[in-house]
């Protein structure tokens, strides 16, 4: 008997032992993780996805999916072509950097050129660009943005172009640079997905370059739990499309009262 | 009978030194999205919005996030979902809540959307201003630049 009021005891010691530890661990931050998640250098992944049926190949910095590859050029697979990318990503990214170290230029044939301080990152073709219905420049500054987005800082509008002997103009370290475009406001109506009839209107932020790509913002509709009603808006470049234009967020929404 | 006591007092002693550190090992479980098979709506009616929000954050992103991978139209950069409160209520409560986008240092400093009510005729507006405080929203407050809004999030009450 006296033995079973022990145990128990002992049970419920150990389990707030137990239950203090994973507090200790959650103050503290030391369980792995929370130190996983943690560290200061960037971390590249690729991965092959498969979307509408297809198979893709994606690039990730920290996480995010910055270069979708929907083509395979050069006897290399999307996914092939994307582990090649990300290669080169870490190969930039392992020695001293900055994020506005990335230019894109003009390549052969229609091609565009996204480069990191002189060294090739990806070629970018242009059926691979008009697979998104964009030009080979356009997609090759867009997943400019999204490295440098990805690393943390705001995309540099025009960056200097740079020659095949690389060295770029900005010192080669992790420091931050602003950039320096000044943002503005539009509005745009607000369009169901596939549809062409506005059912609002909405003011959109974002970088003066992209503002004036933004033509429109798409709503999509989603719910969560069944319960919770979401309205997404994308600002794209065609009415009811979803060729979404980057760094523009919704500030505002409008409708007319009947 | 002392040597037997001292004994089971060692074990004790270990036992509960093993359980903390197993637990410092593990950490606490992450949440999880968990079916309430439209509970939600209660947890909004005892609760309110606003730890609606904070419970469920995590998991509106994802879902919203999904939705526009499914469409190939996903944000680069950082996203969060966020409560929206009132300009002129004092702050606190919130109305609905959002999910804001743009670099991830600047979203990380976003804690709320305000939304401020505009009216011009026949034409109704709602301002949404990403911000970094949940307090003192006047008519005055401004937005954080570089962040905006990317869904809104209604909760039918």
């Amino acid at each position: 008997m006296k033995g079973a009021g022990f145990a128990v005891i002992a049970c419920a010691l150990a389990a707030g032992a137990f239950w203090l530890g994973t507090q200790a661990d959650h103050a503290l931050g030391v369980g792995p993780a929370v130190a996983a998640a943690q560290g200061g250098t960037p971390t590249v992944a690729d991965r092959a996805n498969t979307i509408n049926g297809n198979t893709v190949g994606e690039v990730l910095v920290n996480g995010d999916v910055v270069i979708r590859m929907r083509t395979s050029a050069g006897g290399f697979s999307a996914p092939e072509r994307a582990q090649i990318i990300a290669r080169r990503v870490q190969s930039w990214l392992d020695g001293p950097y900055s994020p506005y170290d990335l230019a894109v230029r003009r390549g052969a044939g229609g091609a565009a050129e996204l480069r990191a301080a002189g060294d090739l990152i990806v070629d970018v073709n242009p059926s691979e660009a008009s697979a998104l219905g964009s030009t080979a420049m356009g997609l090759a500054d867009a997943w400019r943005s999204n490295i440098q987005m990805a690393l943390g800082v705001q995309p540099a509008p025009g960056t200097p172009l740079m020659g095949d002997g690389g060295g770029s103009g900005t010192p080669a370290t992790g420091a931050r640079q602003e950039p320096v475009e000044s943002y503005g406001n539009k509005v745009v109506p607000i369009i169901s997905v596939g549809d062409q009839t506005a059912i609002g209107a909405a003011r959109v932020n974002g970088p003066d370059s992209k503002l004036d790509d933004v033509i429109a913002c798409t709503q999509l509709e989603t719910s969560f739990q069944d319960f919770v009603e979401i309205d997404i808006y994308v600002p794209v470049r065609t009415r009811g499309g979803l060729d979404r234009v980057q760094q523009v967020g919704v500030t505002g929404l409008g409708d007319l009262r009947f | 009978m002392m040597r037997v006591n001292e004994k089971l007092r060692t074990l004790t002693v270990l036992v509960v030194v093993w359980a903390f550190v197993l637990g410092m090992a593990i950490g606490p479980q992450p949440a999880r999205a968990i079916d309430l098979g439209g509970a939600v709506g209660d947890l909004v009616k005892i609760f309110g919005i606003g730890w609606v929000v904070d419970r469920f954050s995590g998991d509106i992103n994802d879902t919203i996030n999904n939705v526009l991978s499914q469409h190939e139209a996903e944000i680069a950069g950082a996203t969060k979902v966020v409560p929206i409160l009132r300009v002129g209520e004092g702050g606190g409560t919130a109305v609905g809540a959002a999910q804001v986008q743009g670099p991830r240092e600047k979203v990380r400093q976003c804690q709320a959307v305000a939304e401020l009510e505009l009216e011009f005729g026949s034409l109704r507006g709602r301002a949404l201003l990403p911000v970094s405080t949940k307090s003192n929203l006047t008519s005055t407050i401004r937005g954080i630049s570089g962040v905006g809004v990317s869904a809104n999030i209604k909760f039918p009450i």
